[in-house]
């Protein structure tokens, strides 16, 4: 150790050129030698756990920095999702409303004998005794009580209340609404009126009275306005009969209709201002 | 003034959500009625006689635009005001359970008087029919409903307590 400590350079030389030998000597005998036997079997072992830790150490700083690039890309991905979703949404909603129109547009083109005037629902009765709804034209549209009001689907009811620029409009599924209607195929005339059951809640339906006893209605017959009354032009579709009741004691039949028009969904409807020629169907 | 905007704000805000945005996103069996969850808080908090006058004025704006006729929901909004404000000094009413319960119960009283009224005026109603089926679900909804607009009166009416204290 003194010799180690006094003479620090020879020990230097001695080691370097002893490496030199075993370089010299195992590049010309390419076989594992005993030396590098010993050392392999020593160094192997610690070299193979240090491997692991190292390399479990890596992944987890590898992950670190890879998941937060991948997190961020995903965060965008989404957001981009998202507002590709909510232009799809806007555009199906501006082409449902864009089809509607075109129904009214069609309607009104091959619908001459009417004068029609397109409005907004505007809003809608939450009374489960009154089925009412608001719309965006008034008086200075030319809107009268009593004028009625439909669809390209069928009848919607008629004016019962008109301010500057609303009117309210009583739907035909109302309990207070009386329409004279008649059988599409028979020709045969009744009364179809609203109900304020809780079955009717939330339906687009109606009730047919006074047919006749031998009246032989059946599901799938529509249902016309008669022109009778004065009120709503004849011709025009009410809905179609879903079922009939007879009563055992009585000549009366009633038969439950299912509206041509889907009340739950309305938002643009049209006023008939003035009748030029009625429809003979 | 500042009341008089309140209320006017109110109102139509009240009567935009009732008529126009939920009769568009609820069936109206699960409706809940947003004048009640307004009206019982406001009389819990403020009194019968704002209340009232604010039940009063929503309910005959929504009779005349989609009412049969003009006076049932505004009387039925008056009296269900008067019922609340009869609690406003009590202390066990002090609290959200209380106001829940009473728009809940306010609801269903709501109901009742309007189909009185339309039953004197010869208007066929069919009340035990929707009991179970509408009116319940739409009174339940109505009671939650109230609960975060008691917490807003009850914020709009604590300074004029503080206020009042200080001078007491």
């Amino acid at each position: 150790m003194n010799f180690m400590k006094k003479h620090p350079w020879i020990i230097a030389i001695i080691v370097v050129l002893c490496l030199l030998v075993v370089i010299l000597y195992t590049s010309i005998a390419r076989k594992t030698t005993a030396l590098e036997n010993a050392l392999g079997t020593v160094v192997s072992p610690a070299e193979s756990a240090a491997s692991s830790v190292t390399t479990g150490i890596g992944d987890w700083f590898m992950g670190l920095f890879g998941q937060s690039a991948l997190q961020k890309e995903n965060a965008q991905l989404q957001e981009r999702i998202a507002q590709l979703e909510g232009q799809i949404a806007l555009s199906q909603d501006l082409q449902q409303e864009n089809e509607r129109l075109r129904e009214i547009a069609n309607f009104v083109d091959t619908h001459q004998e009417y004068e029609l005037l397109t409005a907004r629902v505007t809003a809608k009765s939450s009374s489960y005794w009154f089925d009412t709804f608001t719309i965006s034209a008034g008086r200075n549209s030319g809107v009268q009580v009593d004028m009625v009001v439909l669809t390209p689907d069928g009848l919607v009811g008629r004016v019962v209340d008109v301010g500057a620029n609303w009117s309210k409009v009583r739907t035909v599924i109302d309990s207070e609404s009386s329409v004279s209607a008649m059988i599409d195929r028979t020709r045969d005339v009744g009364v179809v009126r609203g109900s304020n059951n809780v079955d009717t809640l939330d339906s687009s339906r109606c009730y047919m009275y006074y047919l006749p006893y031998d009246n032989d209605l059946v599901p799938g017959d529509q249902v016309l306005t008669s022109g009778l009354g004065g009120v709503y032009p004849k011709g025009l579709l009410i809905g179609e009969v879903t079922e009939v009741s007879r009563a055992e004691d009585s000549t009366e039949r009633v038969a439950v209709i299912e509206t041509a028009v889907d009340f739950s969904s309305l938002e643009e409807v049209m006023v008939v201002l003035d009748v030029i020629d009625e429809v003979t169907p | 003034m500042k009341k008089l905007i309140l209320g006017v704000v109110g109102v139509l805000v009240a009567l935009a959500v009732q008529t126009v945005l939920l009769p568009r996103v609820l069936p109206i069996a699960w409706r809940p009625d947003v004048f009640t969850a307004v009206i019982v808080p406001m009389a819990l908090c403020m009194g019968w006689m704002s209340a009232g006058f604010f039940g009063l004025a929503v309910g005959l704006i929504s009779d005349a635009l989609l009412g049969g006729f003009v006076g049932p929901e505004a009387l039925a909004c008056f009296l269900v005001a008067l019922a609340a404000g009869a609690f406003r000094d009590k202390t066990y009413a002090k609290n959200w359970t209380f106001a829940a319960i009473a728009a809940l119960v306010g609801r269903i009283l709501k109901e009742i008087i309007t189909v009185l009224v339309l039953e004197l005026f010869r208007i066929k109603t069919d009340f035990f029919s929707v009991v179970f089926r509408a009116l319940l679900p739409s009174a339940l909804l109505t009671g939650v409903l109230c609960i975060p607009v008691y917490f807003i009166c009850r914020h709009l009416t604590r300074g004029s307590l503080h206020s009042r204290s200080r001078y007491e």
